[in-house]
């Protein structure tokens, strides 16, 4: 049996092309990373500044400060944010501060002084020392709703009280690390693009190819080639898209954290401020790894409807289209259905 | 040759179904597609309209004198209404010269936000009227402004020219064709000839198509005015008009695709493998619009994406105006292609595309055949199929109705409502609601829970033991609204049409319109109204009342007049509002039309039985009836 495997495996997947294209779309990806991380953000409400040589005191200043500030939130540290916030606060909130470069000064300037160190270290740490006390009253507020339900029999409404109890009772963020970055590769899409790419590549001609060279009709009349054989098929196509989200989810976490730092991986998810109210109280590891894994599970169901496409079909090329037609049409469905177009329609039933 | 390569193409290996299934599918996305607009213009197309007529094209010494002269009416009529007012009340003009004048001037009042923007454009227009026409833009930019990936016709082409040189190497028939006097050079020949013309007339009839839909849609009329009248080429420097435009688009789009022709025939004779060539095929034209969508490096790629696009090569500079403590900051947020730098472009585009169909010769000519072969049949059934099972997204509904006998005063019923056990109000400054118990008087807060979820609750609705609360999302276009269940307390969604999905754009697929900065406005006010019965959801918003299907979620604006501090109240069915001339006006769900009531001029009305109640403002705000339903 995995010898059969092995042998399917080979003959689908370890094909020239579908290797170098694999190999391609990995440095597309990592470019795309890299381009993203030098050219930074757009738009004026932007967080990641592009690291050309005109913002290299911002990150020096950032760099330098992170330095100081990173690791564990002490007295310390989080008296020196809030101080050096109230006096960067006080020099400019009158406007009546000099616009001129000040060599004094962080980054050259005042008014970029103030906005960098509010927007990266004191925002960031305020929501970070206060957490466990906004978290508290979350946790004191579910208790008060428990009681409230059971006068009233909603049995949902206790169940979900006591899971917020039970699985943020306790929460805190005891240390300071930039978790944006975090943020920005749990929302990295590009690589999933390119996977459903690959997978649409190496899973169309499986069927397709043992119908154009009539081999299907001997495989059918085989021992093995009726069942056996088509579930060989199928795990081995699962195989290679496991070893697609597996590469690409490596490479992005890899990328990400060669370029923007690896601090803060360990932080629990809900450091990161989009994530606050999550229910998952693990690390940002361990959700990226269960983020890859359900993103894994999602191309398995997408390579059972390709290669249902490929048995449909007969030549490659409407395989092909066909599967393109239905990734697009799937991407267009997924937008509806959480659009206006269909939401309600689908709450109300 | 050239022609039994066409019908080898088309019909043996099933071109022509390939083209007809895109066409339709182009078709259906066509349909789907919204069209570039202005939230004020869709409120009041009509006076758009009316003014676009008026004032179109050149501006001359007449057409400013007009445009100024309406401008001063427009920003005047509200003080001119008072005048009227009072000149009314003083006995000095008689009532049914009041009724005429004001009906006058509350229609420019109505029409001042439309107007603005006419008049934004004259102003734009004035700064060089030689080369800056008014027109309606809306078709134009719909056409001219939008640089995005058309997939059917690329995966159109793709599926059509891959079978070109692929099936010959795939049926062994590659090792035939050498053999025969024709089957080297003039063969090659004839397949690319194939591939140019087949890519070039299916790009010219989806363009056309194109302009056909946006045309029918909101009009493409004014072709010959120059370019820069649309303020989105202010920069361009390009002094042709908008056919001509669109024509060089169409050109560009012509040349990306036989550009890409080539690409598709050389991955073929390269590879040998369909797969292989769909696949390089879907990548070099996919990928450029995933990275640079709307970034001006697009245009520079010798890849086809650019060129396919088309329009970014007549943009000029594109600006962003934000703000900072040092005042208006511009940044580039798209460099325009220079005239110079776009020859040279064009040149390198024509000698690579040259190139790729001479390396197509050479290699067809060159190489060795590879393997397999065969052909299939059923396709354009499931391709239909597929494309048909997007049109219910399109939200058909049907309109079942039930009797609903109930009168609701929708100014109270906003704030407050009782069910059997409780009385219900909604605390504004808490942004909660709160029910007390009618036999206890305890309090108890509904919203519940423990997150700060950063909703804003705009209006509550008791009825059935339910209560409903519509709230808004800051900075979010929509509304939603949630049902508690009184009995239990139980919440659940019932309405939203706030976009939740980031995914909206995924690679490319602008399917919705974006958010225009004037509809978020509106969604800063606050809602005026909000009820519901078996059928139906109403709600009112920036003057406009809007109906929503409950089994559909289709929304209409049934009434975009509505006097937002007025009266509303339903009726068994039937909407009483007061318009912005104060005039009565009920909506008629049978006839499904608004009427208004001429003789009755009020601001505040009550139902009680089947008579309405209201203050005459005509006569002193004395209360006077007026018998509605069951007579």
């Amino acid at each position: 049996m995995l010898r059969l495997l092995y042998f399917e495996f080979k003959k689908d997947f370890l094909r020239r092309f579908i290797i170098v294209s694999t190999l391609l779309s990995i440095v597309i990806n990592v470019l795309y990373i890299w381009y993203d991380y030098f050219w930074g953000d757009s738009g004026p409400f932007s967080y990641f500044w592009s690291h050309t040589k005109k913002n290299y005191k911002i990150h020096e200043f950032y760099a330098q400060m992170y330095d100081k500030l990173d690791g564990e939130l002490t007295k310390e540290k989080a008296d020196f944010v809030v101080n050096e916030n109230a006096r960067l606060e006080s020099i400019t909130k009158d406007l009546t501060f000099s616009t001129e470069y000040n060599p004094d000064s962080y980054t050259g300037y005042l008014w970029s002084d103030y906005v960098l160190f509010n927007k990266y270290f004191y925002s960031p740490m305020k929501y970070m020392a206060l957490y466990g006390l906004r978290n508290k009253e979350v946790v004191e507020k579910a208790r008060e709703n428990i009681g409230f339900y059971k006068k009233y029999g909603n049995k949902f409404e206790i169940s979900k009280n006591e899971f917020i109890v039970t699985n943020y009772f306790g929460r805190n963020i005891s240390y300071f690390y930039e978790t944006q970055h975090w943020a920005k590769l749990l929302d990295y899409k590009l690589s999933d693009f390119l996977i459903i790419l690959l997978a649409i590549l190496g899973l169309t001609p499986i069927y397709v190819y043992e119908k154009e060279t009539n081999m299907h009709e001997l495989i059918a009349s085989n021992l093995y080639g009726k069942i056996s054989l088509s579930n060989i098929k199928i795990l081995s196509s699962v195989i290679y898209v496991s070893f697609l989200v597996i590469t690409f989810s490596s490479i992005n976490i890899i990328a990400v954290g060669t370029l923007y730092g690896f601090n803060g991986l360990n932080m629990p998810l809900y450091a990161v401020e989009q994530y606050q109210y999550t229910p998952y109280s693990g690390s940002v590891l361990s959700f990226y790894l269960l983020f890859s894994l359900l993103k894994l599970l999602g191309m398995i169901c997408f390579t059972m409807i390709i290669l249902c496409i490929s048995a449909v079909f007969r030549h490659e090329v409407f395989s092909y289209i066909f599967s393109m037609l239905a990734f697009f049409w799937a991407a267009y469905f997924s937008a509806v259905i959480y659009s206006r177009r269909l939401w309600g329609k689908l709450s109300l039933q | 040759m050239i022609k039994s390569e066409l019908k080898k193409l088309l019909i043996k290996q099933k071109g022509l179904l390939i083209i007809i299934a895109f066409i339709i599918l182009k078709a259906v996305i066509l349909f789907l597609s919204p069209y570039d607009s202005d939230y004020h213009i869709d409120r009041n197309h009509e006076a758009y309209r009316f003014y676009i007529e008026q004032y179109k094209g050149k501006l001359s010494a007449e057409k400013e004198k007009a445009i100024k002269d309406e401008y001063y009416a427009v920003n005047h009529a509200s003080e001119k209404l008072n005048e009227l007012s009072w000149e009314w009340k003083e006995g000095t003009i008689s009532r049914t010269e009041y009724e005429t004048l004001t009906k006058e001037y509350f229609q420019k009042q109505k029409n001042e936000e439309v107007f603005s923007i006419i008049f934004n454009q004259y102003f734009y227009a004035k700064q060089d009227p030689e080369r800056r026409y008014i027109l309606d833009e809306r078709g134009w930019r719909t056409l001219l402004c939008h640089s995005r990936a058309d997939i059917p016709l690329l995966l159109c082409l793709i599926a059509l020219l891959t079978p070109l040189f692929c099936q010959e190497y795939e049926s062994d028939m590659y090792a035939l064709l050498l053999t025969s006097p024709n089957g080297k050079l003039k063969t090659c020949i004839s397949k690319l000839a194939v591939a140019i013309f087949l890519a070039s007339s299916i790009t010219v009839l989806f363009s056309f198509m194109e302009y056909a839909f946006i045309n029918q849609k909101v009009g493409l009329s004014d072709g010959e005015f120059p370019l820069q009248s649309l303020s989105f080429f202010q920069n361009s420097p390009y002094n042709i008009t908008l056919y001509q435009a669109f024509l060089l688009v169409m050109f560009f789009r012509v040349s990306g695709s036989v550009m890409l022709s080539g690409i598709i025939c050389l991955s073929g004779i390269l590879s040998k493998k369909s797969v292989m060539t769909l696949f390089a095929g879907s990548v070099l034209s996919f990928l450029p619009y995933v990275f640079f969508q709307n970034k001006p490096l697009l245009y520079y790629l010798p890849l086809p994406s650019g060129l396919l696009s088309g329009v970014g090569y007549l943009w000029g500079t594109l600006y962003t105006t934000s703000y900072d403590e040092q005042g208006i900051i511009r940044e580039i947020q798209f460099y325009g292609i220079e005239k110079n730098t776009l020859i040279l472009l064009f040149i390198g585009f024509i000698i690579e595309t040259l190139l790729i169909f001479y390396l197509c010769i050479i290699k067809f000519i060159g190489h060795r055949p590879g393997t397999v072969k065969k052909k299939n049949y059923q396709v354009i059934y499931c391709l239909i199929a597929l494309f048909l099972s997007i049109i219910p997204l399109a939200g058909c509904h049907t309109s079942s109705e039930t009797e609903n006998l109930l009168t609701v005063n929708a100014k109270q019923s906003l704030r407050e409502g009782e069910t059997s056990k409780y009385k219900i109000r909604l605390d504004i400054k808490e942004n909660n609601i709160f029910a007390t118990d009618k036999e206890t008087g305890e309090e108890i807060e509904l919203l519940r829970t423990p997150f700060d979820i950063g909703i804003d609750i705009q209006a509550i609705f008791v009825n059935d033991e339910y209560c409903y609360y519509l709230f808004k999302i800051p900075n979010k276009i929509g509304i939603r609204i949630n049902k508690i269940n009184m009995s239990n307390f139980e919440t659940e969604l019932f309405y939203n049409n706030i976009e939740t999905n980031s995914y909206a754009n995924f690679f490319t697929l602008d399917i919705f319109k974006p958010a225009n900065p004037d509809e978020m406005l509106s969604y800063l006010g606050s809602v005026f109204c909000f009820f519901l019965d078996n059928n139906y959801i109403y709600y009112g918003l920036d003057s406009q009342l809007i109906q929503i299907d409950r089994r559909s979620n289709h929304e209409v604006v049934i009434a975009d007049d509505v006097l937002e501090w007025g009266s509303v109240c339903y009726f068994n069915g039937d909407v009483f509002y007061v318009d912005i001339l104060h005039r009565l006006n009920r909506y008629s769900k049978k006839e499904n039309k608004v009427q208004a009531i001429d003789t009755v001029y009020t601001n505040q009305f009550s139902i009680e039985g089947n008579i309405l109640i209201y203050q005459d403002l005509l006569d002193n705000n004395r209360l006077k009836k007026y018998p509605i339903g069951g007579e």
